[in-house]
């Protein structure tokens, strides 16, 4: 007898219908699955078996074809094992199934338990897209508060299930209560405030300009100045994220299995930590089953790379395409998966070698030649991808024992401003921000007026300052207008936003600048 | 670039008597540019390649100052001072004589191109090595004997313990120049050169002016630039003015004002060319 049930393939974080063809015909016993399973498609056979023997159920003798339709599509995971043993029971007759669209998610245990399994979220969310919202999700108890994310305004049932038993009950007809619980919000209050970071009045808020843009930034600064410190607090000045943002990153996390009971849903805009010292993979993703990297992971959030500058070219390089289209394209065995990246670059990086050019106190061990290859290292594919760069100093001891700094909550509310009035503007285009602003689009919103042209003209021609730059001056100058609520951009924004890409064009690295 | 060059030996008649009286005279010198400079009084700035703000400013205005009272600038297109002194000199338009350890046709290092084209044009590049001759670390220190020769003293900026312009002075010193050096921290590790040759006996340097009177000229009165300043650039002016160098956020302290603020007119007073950055930090550039 043949039975057809349902489930949902992942690639990436797309979803693909799976249907699942059991056959059971005279034979001696055998289970086999077809259909280009990985190894733990494969095992799915053993668990499937003692399961259900297990649930109290009568495995049935002969031969068992078990076949994932679409046949062609690469099938990962240990999700099959519900829709399997679901399939094999109503083959053997066990079950006596109902004409209801359902699809079966979930992994097996041995006993008979239904295991949470990771990219949930992402299937559902295919199922919602996919139109047909009047069928049933069968998916493990656990992964339901991520899954509600995307099913709690929709008529797609969650039937959260514990055991094998269960899921078997429901479909015989002994109806289990669809999951009503409304996406949970876990915020955890941000342990760290900018308040913390004393001093630094000049970096906060340019980091808040930059988090207001969502325009990238590099702090150069001697070990221990407050970079990382900086850095790791940008995230929470940025504007909450929307349930599309939310569902977004979650769906990411969910398909890289990294949700867990504690943080079923990212609710906080991600902060990411990367050293120089990452490979490849793991900064843009891969392996042979594609998993989502770091700037992935921080989709509508911040990614922070440590000492930038000793990353190797090549890796860096790779971060090209996915700033320049917001997302990732991963090859694998002639297949393509496609992950979300859309984040804010900060970098960190020592202003020498040795990291204590400049510094009072310590000696620079470095050469001249050292300093000019690290500088130069700023140049080039680094300065593409940097629009504003900062210096960090040692705060004075008087900064740090003083009690007037600037909290969270009040940059935060800069951004707010600024990030709304850039909605307003780019309603209906696809950009939210001041930073994606491209050639013809800066034309429309960044008009200057002539004392500003004439600036602009006087910077572009005597600084010598490359199109690019003149266009991430004009980007940054928008934002800067923004914080300002300023409809039109001042001089004062231009020079403002010159001095912040003013080390991207080489200043930085040249020690005889003279006069 | 190769037709400019030309060679002069020691035999001939406009071969300048100074160089022919050393013991280690070079034989032959080789020349791009205006060789009637070295008929030119001139005075060496020298200084290490590794160098602070402070170091920078001064060897420029001492440049300055030394074009403005027409006295030429020497020094060895290196990174670093001797590049701030060639470029303040060819900046005012006066005249400069680069030494090289290294063929006169070969640029170094080479982020200097543009300063090695504009002396090759305006000034003097002289070599004793044949055209071609890639740079070697020793041969530093014999151009270094020439520098000292062609001047009638020398100026050290900044220099470390073991900076190669103190090679500069010392030959200098044999040849019986006059040596100035300038002062500087002595936390500074970049001063410590110059703070032990002062202790040896080199002149100290307290005003650009000091090394004109040095040799014997009457410094024509220097006419202060008019700076033409807003209000606020005044204000950071004064500031600047009043503790030489300073961070964005110490003038937003100093100044009650908001660091995007003070950023925009900085951007200004940079283009102006009154303040300089370096590391973060603002200096002056324009005393």
């Amino acid at each position: 007898m043949l039975a057809k049930t349902e489930t949902i393939a992942l690639k990436g974080i797309r979803g693909m219908r799976v249907t699942v063809e059991t056959d059971i015909s005279k034979g001696l016993p055998y289970f086999t699955i077809i259909g280009l399973g990985d190894a733990a498609v494969k095992e799915s056979s053993e668990r499937v078996r003692r399961a259900i023997a297990n649930s109290g159920f009568k495995y049935p003798s002969g031969r068992i074809t078990v076949n994932l339709s679409p046949a062609y599509a690469y099938k990962r995971g240990s999700h099959y094992d519900l829709s399997i043993a679901i399939g094999v029971l109503t083959a053997s007759g066990i079950i006596q199934s109902k004409p209801i669209r359902r699809i079966f998610i979930g992994e097996l245990s041995l006993d008979g338990r239904v295991l949470p399994v990771k990219g949930a979220l992402p299937m559902a969310s295919f199922v919602i897209e996919g139109g047909d919202d009047c069928c049933e999700l069968i998916l493990p108890e656990a992964n339901c508060i991520e899954v509600s994310l995307v099913t709690s305004d929709t008529r797609v049932k969650l039937i959260p299930v514990k055991t094998l038993d269960e899921a078997v009950r429901h479909v015989e007809g002994n109806l289990i209560n669809a999951y009503d619980g409304k996406p949970m919000i876990c915020r955890k209050s941000s342990e760290s405030d900018f308040a913390d970071v004393k001093g630094h009045s000049a970096a906060k808020s340019a980091i808040a300009v930059a988090m207001a843009g969502a325009h990238s930034i590099l702090l150069v600064g001697s070990p221990g100045t407050g970079k990382t410190m900086l850095a790791s607090r940008a995230a929470g000045i940025l504007p909450p994220m929307d349930i599309g943002e939310k569902l977004e990153t979650t769906k990411i996390y969910s398909a890289a299995g990294s949700l867990s009971e504690g943080m079923p849903i990212i609710e906080d805009r991600p902060f990411r930590y990367v050293t120089a010292r990452a490979t490849k993979m793991q900064l843009v993703g891969g392996g042979t089953e594609p998993m989502p990297g770091e700037i992935s992971f921080a989709h509508n959030g911040v990614l922070f790379i440590d000492e930038m500058l000793e990353m190797p070219r090549g890796i860096l390089e790779s971060l090209r395409e996915p700033m320049e289209e917001k997302r990732v394209r991963i090859m694998r065995k002639g297949i393509s998966t496609v992950f979300p990246a859309d984040f804010i670059l900060i970098g960190a990086a020592n202003p020498c070698k040795c990291g204590f050019l400049g510094d009072q106190f310590h000696k620079c061990t470095c050469s001249q030649t050292d300093i000019d290859n690290y500088r130069n290292k700023l140049s080039g594919p680094m300065a593409d991808r940097i629009d504003m760069c900062i210096e960090i100093l040692k705060p004075l001891h008087g900064d740090l024992t003083g009690l007037e700094t600037q909290s969270t909550c009040e940059l935060k509310k800069k951004v707010q401003i600024a990030r709304e009035i850039q909605k307003d503007r780019f309603k209906g285009l696809n950009i939210c921000c001041n930073s994606r602003m491209n050639v013809s689009q800066l034309e429309k919103f960044c008009v200057l007026d002539l004392e500003c042209t004439k600036f602009m003209e006087q910077i572009y021609e005597v600084y010598g300052i490359s199109t690019r730059r003149y266009h991430k001056i004009l980007k940054l100058a928008r934002t800067l207008a923004d914080i300002d609520e300023e409809e039109h951009i001042g001089e004062n924004h231009l020079a403002s936003a010159l001095n912040y890409t003013r080390a991207l064009s080489g200043s930085l690295g040249k020690c005889d600048s003279g006069e | 670039m190769d037709n400019n060059i030309k060679e002069i030996s020691r035999g001939n008649k406009d071969f300048p008597w100074f160089l022919s009286a050393m013991d280690d005279a070079p034989d032959k010198l080789y020349y791009i540019g205006n060789f009637d400079l070295l008929k030119q009084r001139a005075v060496a700035i020298v200084g290490a390649r590794k160098c602070s703000e402070y170091g920078i400013q001064i060897a420029a205005k001492i440049s300055k100052t030394l074009v403005y009272n027409d006295v030429a600038v020497v020094s060895g297109m290196a990174a670093g001072i001797d590049s701030a002194a060639h470029r303040a000199a060819i900046n005012q338009k006066g005249k400069t004589i680069a030494v090289l350890g290294c063929g006169v046709d070969v640029c170094y290092p080479r982020t200097s191109m543009d300063l090695y084209k504009k002396i090759c044009s305006d000034g003097l590049v002289i070599s004793e090595y044949p055209p071609g001759t890639e740079p070697k670390p020793w041969y530093f220190p014999m151009r270094n004997r020439i520098i000292s020769a062609i001047s009638e003293a020398v100026v050290v900026v900044e220099a470390g313990e073991k900076s190669g312009s103190l090679i500069t002075a010392l030959k200098a010193a044999e040849q019986g120049k006059e040596i100035f050096a300038v002062p500087g921290n002595i936390n500074n590790e970049y001063s410590i050169g110059t703070n032990k040759l002062i202790q040896d006996g080199a002149r100290i340097v307290t005003e650009a002016e000091d090394i004109i009177k040095g040799i014997g000229i009457v410094p024509g009165a220097y006419i202060k630039e008019e700076i033409n300043m807003g209000k606020d650039e005044r204000q950071i002016y004064d500031v600047l003015m009043r503790k030489g160098e300073i961070t964005l956020d110490e003038i937003c302290v100093e100044l009650v004002k908001s660091p995007t603020q003070i950023n925009g007119v900085l951007a200004i007073m940079e283009i102006k060319g009154i303040i300089s950055y370096r590391l973060g930090k603002i200096f002056i550039a324009k005393f």
